[in-house]
């Protein structure tokens, strides 16, 4: 038996709003949105506003082959010239109604989870959606509270709702601290069910 | 109504809209997680 390898977990929320900043030390912009992909969960970009309280959103965005390295107070680029019009990664119309905070959890058995309150990223050699913070519902007998849901390898979501494999529950993590084991054993049971 | 009453009702009005800015700003400014089923270019990194 393998031990899971531990992961480097951050909330979406903990990445809008940091700024954007080259390496030659210049302020570019702030994230506004992250972007995944929800067929394998990897982040593509992220869209920009610029900085300050009355600001609005920028229409380049950055993508995550642009990223030098995301750090603890910034997100580091090389330059300006790695930001792409914001439509290639997200447009407008796609991206309007595609916000999966606020949406519905439920279970391929039909099990309502929760709503989404926030996105568990995975950050390594790429950044990947690996589970969702949702207040949980009173299926999972502690409604109100935050609880984190791990999602596998392959993320399959289309539609207002975010399915997650029922075996999910047997996995959820009440902290972010022992969220990383949970994510890697529960990639293992799948994976296991699937041989 | 006295001037200051204006001048108190100015006052009153002006403090509204600087809440509703700022609670619309908040709101605006409040980060998403956009889940799209065919992002664009940057997808390939």
């Amino acid at each position: 038996m393998t031990t899971p390898t531990p992961m480097l977990l951050l909330l979406a929320s903990e990445v809008t709003g940091r700024p954007v900043v080259t390496l030659s030390g210049e302020l570019v912009a702030e994230i506004k949105d992250v972007v995944f992909e929800r067929s394998g969960g990897r982040i593509a970009g992220f869209t920009l506003r610029n900085p300050g309280l009355f600001s609005r959103s920028r229409k380049d965005a950055l993508p995550w082959m642009g990223v030098h390295g995301i750090g603890r107070d910034a997100v580091m680029v090389a330059d300006e010239t790695v930001l792409i019009p914001a439509n290639e990664i997200a447009p407008r119309k796609q991206a309007r109604d595609a916000d999966v905070l606020q949406d519905r959890v439920l279970t391929d058995n039909g099990r309502d989870l929760g709503r989404v309150v926030d996105v568990v990223l995975h950050s390594g050699t790429s950044l990947e959606v690996v589970g969702y913070e949702v207040e949980a519902s009173e299926a999972l007998g502690t409604a109100g509270r935050h609880v984190f849901i791990p999602l596998p390898d392959t993320v399959a979501v289309s539609g207002e709702n975010l399915i997650v494999p029922a075996a999910a529950c047997e996995f959820i993590s009440e902290d972010l601290a022992g969220f990383g084991a949970a994510v890697g054993a529960f990639r293992a049971r799948l994976r296991e069910g699937a041989s | 109504m006295d001037w200051w009453g204006w001048v108190i009702l100015a006052l009153v009005i002006i403090a509204i809209l600087v809440v509703l800015a700022v609670i619309v700003q908040r709101k605006r400014r409040r980060g998403g997680v956009i889940g799209l089923s065919k992002p664009g270019r940057g997808d390939s990194a």
